[in-house]
């Protein structure tokens, strides 16, 4: 073995170990052998075609080490809020990234740096059921869940690294319309959805 | 004037008491069912309209289990209780109020071994907590079924009627539907599944919540003829290749079922005793299956 060949394998190796001790703690800027993302701003958003009470939200990273074709994956923030829950309602009083709003999504980064569609929103049949049985039960309008993503980013087959905590993602009900919404450092987007 | 006094302060007690009965019970719910553990056994602790429920979830997230659960159609004053918000009835003096079911305080105490991570150990848990649940006034009976898949689902089996006898209910999600065999969204799948079930038992159901980006990305391949709903809802949320289960949810008032489904987690605890739920099953394939 040469000794740049034996170099690199150790650069290799201490930027990998470094990398998942640390990743839970680093800011997006670390590593140089880890893509890192330093901002991402919501570019555009679309009522999606199947349900059409929900928005779909497309992103825009900025960043290095970016390649078309990295995962990201999201997960559970902090514990979300639903306002227009009530006892009884068999809705999720606390929902969180898994259960409501969004959840279980993993995307490809795609050519420009972009990716979604990250889908927000309610599903009709508990609008219905809110907009129907919650005034009576103490709901207010308007009401709705806020949900915290966390978003990680694809590093190597077996690591990723996390670039943002408790991303706020809103879904809110009007007694005649619908506002999704996905925020972001570098800038967010709302959609309203007659509905 | 005191004969006069008196029988004023008795009528004032009586009215006072008559206004105080018929005012909402202050419940007291719990957020989450709570398992205990002690050796060889664990007790489940819930307080909701619907305690089974709570408990079942907290028996699932515990020990990481894919059990559904299925209310059965709540019908009369002695499985419902009033819930109608005080400030809205003064607003609407003559509409009709709205319910939820009459549950409260459940606990139960379950064999706890290694083995409650198998098939057999978990069927005897859920057993043992759904017999203790079918020995109270709770609202509902139900039972454990295991699927083909071996899979469990705790579901009603009972309801109290407006004179107070037991009558047996069958399941909703047991009704035989069709849906043609194509490759589709899995939210649109199940939101099929629950359109024909609707049709079937003239009876609304929707899909309430679930794992919304999971279930718009996967693209599952699902259809059949007169096969029971349960089988095409189990086989489009399996095609998803993550574990999921499902909570189907009976709303008496409108009336309607709703469905919500949930990824399999199991809580995990920080040094601090804060408690996470980590999804259980298969990785994800990109792009879905």
């Amino acid at each position: 073995m040469n000794i740049r060949r034996f170099l690199s394998l150790i650069v290799a190796l201490v930027c990998v170990v470094t990398a998942v001790c640390l990743s839970p703690y680093l800011p997006e800027t670390f590593s140089s052998c880890c893509p890192t993302v330093s901002n991402e701003t919501v570019t555009s958003v679309f009522r999606d075609s199947s349900q059409g009470s929900m928005g779909d939200f497309y992103q825009t990273v900025t960043g290095s080490n970016l390649v078309a074709g990295l995962l990201l994956d999201e997960f559970n923030g902090s514990t979300g809020s639903d306002s227009c829950y009530w006892s009884g309602s068999g809705l999720h009083q606390y929902p969180n990234i898994t259960d409501s709003g969004s959840g279980g999504g993993e995307w490809s980064l795609g050519s420009n740096d972009v990716w979604g569609a990250d889908v927000v929103g309610w599903y009709a049949s508990a609008i219905i059921e809110i907009r129907n049985q919650g005034p009576s039960h103490g709901v207010k309008f308007p009401c709705g869940f806020t949900v915290y993503q966390n978003m990680k980013i694809e590093c190597n087959a077996s690591l990723f690294i996390n670039y943002k905590m408790n991303n706020p993602l809103t879904g809110t009900i009007y007694p005649t319309y619908l506002v999704d919404s996905r925020a972001s450092e570098g800038g967010g987007k709302s959609i309203t959805i007659g509905y | 004037m005191r004969l006069a006094s008196s029988i004023f302060l008795l009528a004032t007690l009586l009215v006072g008491g008559r206004v105080y009965a018929q005012r909402r019970p202050v419940h007291h719910f719990m957020n989450h069912g709570v398992v205990a553990h002690k050796l060889n056994s664990a007790t489940v602790a819930s307080n909701a309209p619907r305690p089974l429920l709570q408990a079942i979830i907290a028996m699932r997230e515990e020990y990481g289990w894919d059990v559904s659960y299925e209310d059965p159609p709540y019908r009369s004053s002695y499985d419902l209780v009033d819930d109608t918000n005080p400030q809205w009835r003064l607003a609407h003096p003559n509409a009709r109020g709205v319910t939820i079911p009459d549950g409260g305080a459940f606990q139960c105490t379950y064999p706890e071994n290694p083995a409650i991570f198998s098939l057999s150990g978990e069927r005897q848990a859920l057993d043992r907590v759904v017999a203790c649940f079918n020995q109270t006034d709770g609202p509902g009976r139900f039972m454990v079924r295991q699927q083909s898949d071996g899979r469990f689902v705790v579901l009603g089996t009972a309801v109290l009627d407006n004179t107070g006898y037991l009558r047996p209910v069958h399941a909703i999600l047991d009704v035989p539907i069709s849906i043609p065999e194509a490759t589709r969204r899995a939210d649109e799948t199940v939101e099929l599944i629950l359109q024909q079930l609707s049709a079937a038992s003239k009876i609304k159901i929707g899909l309430a919540q679930g794992p919304v980006n999971l279930l718009a990305q996967a693209k599952v391949r699902v259809g059949g003829s007169g096969a029971p709903a349960r089988i095409l809802l189990a086989e489009t949320l399996d095609a998803t290749g993550r574990n999921l289960d499902w909570d189907l949810i009976y709303d008496a008032d409108v009336p309607t079922y709703l469905l919500n489904v949930n990824l399999v987690t199991r809580a995990v605890y920080g040094p601090f005793g804060r408690r996470r739920l980590i999804p259980i099953g298969p990785t994800p394939v990109p792009g879905g299956p």
